[in-house]
């Protein structure tokens, strides 16, 4: 099912209501089924899959709690069975097709004469975030961070709580099953809440980036040739733009969703375009992948312990680490390329994760250059620097070929055509009025909230000139026109 | 504040209601005159049995009717005309008004029939995939073809007018070789990918919800006014946003149109195809500069536009049935008219596109004399 959507819409409220009505085990079951009737509502038959990988790590997972810690070797074999038929699914359904073709371009270029059979294999929606959700609950119960869960709804209601089931964020069991398993007593701010944080991300999605989608197909239509280095900062702007409004709009709606139950859902987003440095987008931007990768990929492979925290819902960003100094580089730029190919099976997104690693790997060599030069240490150089290395990073992200890549790259150092224009004039303009748009919400939020705060008349005035807006606008443009480009990820 | 918030809310959405319910009963707009401004209306030619004469969509119902109508009136050979929103709209118009297509119709009827397709902001690539859709129905003799500067800007095929591009023509583009064909085609390809499916519920293609999401929406417009209106409330949005725009950035009529090359060729391209086929198919072509307002400044940049017009002049050389006719100054000042400024002011301003009846006549007029030297 797909938030942008009447269906949804009636189901959200059908469900938010059984929720607060019911007992708690039927309630987990409500929870558990309802996810399934989400899920299904796309396609049917891909819920046998969703489900297998639930009952398995469950069942794993509670074999390895089972198994007494001194029997290492045979909690790391239940642990690598779990990992392999996770990582196994994720690799049929989205790689397996990608590395054929690969290797069957590589063996026709050493002179094997060899043809790939025509298949095309559908990606199961939401794979590659359950399958990391359930990695990450199974390696916390083999690290002993986490008792595993016993009641079989709870645990299935933790993986396919319907919210988060298609893009997250990236819940560690942690951080909802004790919300899911303890409903607490209704609250009025549940609903203002929830009903505030669904509005602000249907105006994300629909009104904003289901409204420029048509521009970014049209840009990206454009023969790469034909562009200026303008009009390549035009499409790398445009589509960061897009991407952002559609996944924060995304997380919105899911962190609302949740909220009108009482569960607290991380963020998974936080002014992302306002980081003054590549360190800081990465705490900004997909909190919870970046935590997840930096938890389950980077810091084992840089050999570093994983120490037990606290559960807190703090963005999965709560495992207090000693991080050893060896590997740190090779760690940093082999898991930014997992990272990109987590997004999506083409090169194009390998080399989105080298090109990221490769800039904070400068980031962090340069550091010392950079605090010595006055000029480069102001945050406004800062964030310029880094909000326009960020959405030219994007042009990979949207583009069909590496070719195409390269050549638009190469067309922002031509200075001869720098400024040729491939574009109508609305185009620039509208890049030009959503990077407006973007600061001064920013800013608004910043500054503005405080000031309205101490005022009730202006927060009233200004709240409902806000939210009347809001509402208009969501209501005429909301349509189920757009799946969300993280659906396909 | 957060306890306020729920409240805030809620009046919120009361004032929603009210306003959206009040916007609703202010909707009335008719859809073809929407990209014509006001003041300009639109003007389409008919047979004296009502069947058309020119069209603006090309979905088969249209397509039959003008066929249907041809037939009747004897299948006689075709003068065909294309054209955008100048051939369509007629200014100030008043009754008894009528566009050059029928003023055409009415001169050689006895021995042709003249039929057109336009609409507004047409491109030469819609032209061209117009064109050979016409053309593999009709045994067009002779082609009226203006080719406007400010077209040149436009690219792409739009949903509005071929929302429902007939299967043969799709046939057609497949076998033709040429690069702006395939470009064509490649539209044509996404296109019908998705017209399969309600266009405002793509992201539902081959889903269940795609039946249960499209029930619900047509209860919801069944049931209520507001619902049912939102697609014109998001038409009335784009077009505010663009009235600020223009008025911000004083965007008028005469603002100065700058051509962008990469529409520009793949127009020139389309054209240039569109010759290749009159040639092959020895179809007669008149292609002719069209009638500007020139009793004020330009629209363009001076040099741009007489680029343009050598350019034209060039590439009609190439071709033996293509003459090349220069009639942009022909309709004197007094027989343009006005529209209303797309801006917050809606003040009115110069129409350099569309004239009133007198200019439909005086293009009529020097349409005939082309074509009578042709058909000597």
């Amino acid at each position: 099912m797909i938030f942008n959507s009447v269906t949804f819409v009636l189901f959200l409220l059908l469900t938010v209501a059984l929720y607060w009505i019911l007992p708690r085990r039927p309630r987990l079951w409500t929870l558990f089924t309802a996810s399934l009737v989400f899920y299904g509502f796309w396609r049917v038959e891909f819920l046998t899959l969703v489900l297998f990988s639930t009952v398995l790590d469950y069942t794993i997972s509670l074999k390895i709690g089972q198994t007494p810690k001194d029997q290492h070797c045979k909690r790391k074999q239940l642990l690598i069975l779990s990992l392999c038929l996770n990582l196994g699914l994720l690799f049929v359904f989205k790689y397996l097709f990608f590395f054929a073709d690969n290797a069957v371009g590589l063996l026709n270029l050493i002179g094997v004469d060899f043809e790939m059979a025509h298949f095309s294999i559908i990606l199961p929606l939401g794979i590659s975030f359950y399958t990391f959700q359930t990695i990450s609950y199974t390696v916390d119960v083999y690290r002993g961070h986490l008792e595993p869960i016993k009641e079989f709804p709870l645990y299935a209601t933790y993986v396919l709580y319907y919210p988060q089931l298609v893009a997250g964020p990236i819940l560690r069991a942690q951080e909802v099953t004790g919300q899911l398993s303890s409903r607490p007593s209704f609250q009025l701010n549940f609903l203002s809440e929830g009903i505030q944080r669904v509005l602000y991300g249907f105006f994300l999605k629909v009104v904003l980036a289901d409204s420029i989608a048509p521009l970014v197909d049209e840009v990206y239509a454009v023969d790469a040739h034909d562009l200026g280095g303008i009009d390549v900062l035009t499409i790398a702007f445009l589509f960061g733009f897009q991407i952002y409004f559609d996944f924060a709009g995304y997380s919105h709606i899911a962190i609302g969703c949740a909220k009108l139950m009482g569960i607290n859902f991380p963020e998974n987003f936080n002014y992302p375009y306002a980081a003054s440095s590549l360190k800081s987008f990465w705490k900004r931007w997909h909190i919870s992948l970046s935590s997840w990768i930096r938890d389950y990929l980077y810091l084992p492979l840089t050999g570093a312990v994983v120490q037990k925290a606290q559960a807190k819902s703090v963005g999965g960003l709560n495992s207090v680490v000693k991080e050893s100094t060896n590997k740190k580089s090779i760690a940093l730029f082999l898991t930014w390329a997992i990272m990109g190919l987590w997004h999506g099976a083409s090169w194009t997104f390998v080399f989105w994760g080298i090109y990221h690693s490769t800039l904070i790997f400068l980031e962090r060599k340069l550091s010392k250059t950079r605090n010595s030069l006055r000029l480069l240490k102001t945050p406004f150089v800062g964030w310029l620097i880094t909000l326009t290395v960020v959405m030219l990073g994007w042009l990979p992200f949207r583009a069909q070929t590496m070719n195409d890549v390269m050549i638009m790259y190469s067309k922002l150092f031509n200075v001869s055509s720098f400024f040729a224009r491939a574009f109508r004039e609305n185009t620039y303009l509208v890049v030009f009025l959503l990077f407006l748009l973007v600061t001064v919400s920013y800013l608004c939020d910043r500054y503005l909230r405080r000031a309205l705060e101490k005022s009730l008349v202006l927060n009233w005035t200004f709240n409902t000139l806000k939210y009347t807006t809001v509402i208009i606008l969501v209501y005429i443009f909301f349509r189920p026109i757009n799946q969300f480009i993280y659906f396909q990820f | 504040m957060k306890k306020h918030l729920l409240f805030q809310i809620i009046l919120s959405s009361v004032i929603a209601t009210v306003l959206l319910s009040l916007w609703s009963l202010g909707v009335k707009k008719k859809f073809e005159d929407f990209g014509l401004g006001e003041g300009t209306s639109a003007f389409y030619a008919k047979r004296d049995n009502g069947y058309p004469l020119d069209v603006d969509f090309l979905d088969v119902t249209t397509t039959d009717s003008m066929l249907q109508g041809w037939r009747l009136a004897g299948e006689k050979d075709v003068i065909f005309v294309l054209g955008n929103s100048q051939t369509r709209a007629i200014n100030q118009q008043k009754p008894g008004d009528a566009n050059y297509v029928q003023l055409l119709n009415h001169e050689y009827g006895d021995g042709f029939d003249v039929l057109g397709h336009a609409f507004p902001n047409a491109n030469l690539q819609e032209l061209f995939l117009s064109f050979v859709h016409w053309s593999d129905h009709l045994p067009i003799k002779y082609l009226l073809l203006p080719v406007f500067m400010d077209d040149l800007r436009e690219s792409g095929i739009k949903e509005t007018y071929f929302s429902e591009i007939p299967r043969s023509l799709i046939a057609r583009f497949e076998n033709d070789s040429s690069a702006i064909a395939s470009k064509i085609m490649t539209i044509i390809e996404e296109r019908s990918a998705t017209d399969s499916i309600n266009s405002e519920a793509l992201a539902l293609k081959n889903t269940i919800q795609e039946q249960v999401e499209q029930d619900l929406d047509a209860y919801l417009n069944s049931q209520s006014r507001t619902w049912a209106s939102r697609s014109q409330f998001r038409g009335d949005v784009l077009s505010k946003l663009f009235h600020l725009r223009n008025t911000v950035f004083q965007i008028d009529a005469q603002s100065k149109r700058v051509i962008i090359p990469r529409l520009r060729d793949a127009n020139m391209q389309a054209l240039n195809r569109i010759l290749e086929i009159c040639e092959a198919k020895n179809i007669e072509t008149v292609l002719y500069i069209p009638p500007i307002r020139n009793d004020v400044e330009l629209p363009y940049i001076e040099s741009d536009y007489a680029k343009f017009k050598q350019d034209l002049s060039d590439l009609s050389k190439k071709f033996s049935v293509v003459s090349l006719t220069n009639l942009e100054g022909i309709i004197p000042g007094q027989y343009w008219g006005y529209k209303l400024a797309p801006t917050v002011s809606r003040e009115p301003e110069y129409d350099f596109m569309h004239f009133q009846y007198e200019g439909h006549k005086i293009l009529f007029q020097e349409l005939s004399n082309v074509l009578n030297q042709k058909l000597k």
